[in-house]
């Protein structure tokens, strides 16, 4: 039985899908066998990223209506042979999936595959509940802005509620410099908030929208730092113990403004 | 023309949003029924719709306010915003302006505002987990323990007072029912809003965090939240606070 994980975060645009495509990808060329599933029913785009585009023919939506079987929607990747993609449909909206038939899904795939990483949509709605129905852990993504810790936050109280138990952190597109002088939080200070595990740390690369755009996933380029640190996060996950490196602002105005943040 | 009755049981959208209105002169058997009548049509189609219960010029006791609450929040899952209703004792910017109490300000007797409940009826409830962005917890029955922090965008009511063994950095309001002597403490205190009764705080926009400091807060003069540094229960009635706050009457908003 393969590990299930959502990767969710409340807020739009954190990078939740950026973040399945680069584990994903990371984790398949560590040898898994890795299956991505597009829980963004009516505004996919996990395929866009991942350069599959041309090449979804079925979606989950076709699975369930019994059009055809699972292992014939799966869209194989063309470079790491064992990562593979179930994409959402696009005519279709959340409501049209029912947590059970999600569910099935996900078990269905957990048979196969070593990894199922379940890329959430945004919201707390129909659609984030389906994508965390039939996941047993998750990875919290987040951005070291106070509204995306806040989200973050009620995310994880759900997910709780939810009974999933195992919940990881990554922060997204963090600044070292930033931090550096004080006009960013710092992982501590989100940590703080948040009080649930951190297994990675994303720095902000500007390369991350020329590769989303190419259908390139960063965690092939070893130049790339946000890449990676993808690598990494696929790493930890092995359960390999790989140091977080530290970042923190290096002024104490800084640090009080910090502490400051995590109250508004 | 001629002079409709009016139903026991009225709903409501006005500019500040849902209000249920009551006939002042119903009972609680009565007005339970017409409730359930009204929201059968409705189904869930309100659930987490925040609603004004507007009394009118009448009154409830507790038990009776306690049914009705029970069957709005838990049977329709609507959010009681504000109870309106008649008061002989808090101050009235003007004759029919509404009190819009704080959230949970409950007419207790004809005597007094205040609710405070007997000391052998109060219950403490412990909450052993982080109270996080999007979580209430309401206990009307006493006091409130919590064995983790309350984060931004989480809100805890209590009757009586609460105790945060950690870092309270959402909504606390402690004597929900009126106990103006109502304390809150913390281990850090850095709130984003902090009520006692029917008061309501906020802290300065440049207030700096005491950090490792246990804090506590309470009314001081009956109309300011003051936070203080707390000592032991002892000083309580002696400390000068440390800052005060700005401070808002939730009846005057």
């Amino acid at each position: 039985m393969g590990r299930v994980i959502v990767l969710t975060s409340g807020k739009g645009g954190v990078g939740k899908s950026t973040s399945t495509a680069n584990l994903g990808t990371a984790l398949a060329m560590l040898g898994k066998k890795v299956v991505l599933v597009d829980a963004d029913v009516g505004l996919r785009n996990l395929d866009v990223i991942m350069g599959l585009e041309a090449r979804v023919v079925y979606t989950s939506m076709d699975v369930i209506d019994g059009t055809c079987n699972i292992e014939k929607a799966l869209v194989r990747d063309r470079r790491v042979k064992s990562l593979n993609l179930l994409a959402a449909s696009q005519k279709n909206n959340k409501m049209d999936i029912l947590p059970e038939q999600m569910k099935k899904i996900c078990k269905e795939l957990s048979e196969d595959f070593d990894y199922v990483l379940i890329d959430s949509p945004a919201g707390i709605e129909q659609g984030f509940q389906n994508a965390a129905v039939g996941a047993e852990e998750a990875l919290i993504i987040t951005t070291p802005e106070i509204a995306a810790v806040r989200d973050a936050d009620r995310i994880i109280g759900l997910l709780q509620n939810m009974n999933i138990e195992k919940m990881n952190l990554v922060i997204n597109r963090l600044s070292p410099q930033m931090v550096k002088a004080g006009n960013m939080m710092a992982p501590q200070d989100i940590i703080d908030i948040l009080s649930i595990d951190l297994i990675g740390v994303v720095p902000e690369d500007s390369d991350v929208v020329v590769s989303t755009n190419r259908g390139l996933p960063l965690a092939y380029s070893h130049a790339s730092y946000a890449g990676q640190a993808y690598n990494r996060i696929a790493q930890r996950l092995e359960g390999e113990d790989i140091p977080i490196p530290e970042f923190k602002s290096e002024n104490w105005f800084g640090q009080l403004m910090n502490k400051l943040a995590g109250r508004n | 023309m001629k002079d409709i009755p009016r139903p026991i049981v009225e709903l409501k959208g006005f500019r500040d949003g849902l209000h249920l209105i009551i006939d002042p002169k119903a009972n609680i058997e009565e007005i339970i029924p017409r409730i359930e009548k009204r929201m059968e049509k409705l189904g869930d189609s309100l659930a987490g719709t925040g609603v004004t219960i507007n009394l009118g010029g009448g009154s409830m006791d507790f038990q009776e306010l306690s049914r009705l609450e029970r069957l709005l929040q838990d049977t329709y899952r609507l959010e009681i915003k504000q109870l309106i209703g008649k008061s002989d004792d808090i101050p009235r910017p003007q004759e029919g302006s509404l009190i819009a109490g704080a959230p949970a300000l409950h007419k207790a007797t004809p005597q007094s505002s205040e609710y405070i409940l007997p000391a052998e009826e109060e219950k403490t409830l412990f909450i052993r987990q982080t109270l996080r962005s999007g979580q209430v917890e309401r206990f009307l029955e006493g006091n409130v323990v919590i064995l983790g922090d309350v984060n931004p965008g989480a809100e805890i009511i209590a009757a009586r007072d609460i105790i945060v063994l950690g870092t309270l950095r959402g909504i606390a309001h402690a004597g929900a029912l009126g106990d103006i002597t109502s304390v809150i403490i913390a281990l850090s205190l850095v709130p984003t809003q902090l009520r006692i009764a029917r008061f309501i705080s906020r802290p300065p926009s440049n207030q700096r965090t005491q950090g490792d400091k246990v804090e506590f807060a309470r009314l001081r003069g009956n109309a300011a939240v003051a936070v203080e540094e707390f000592t032991d229960f002892n000083h309580l009635t002696q400390v000068e606070p440390r800052s005060s706050v700005v401070i808002s009457e939730s009846s005057l908003e």
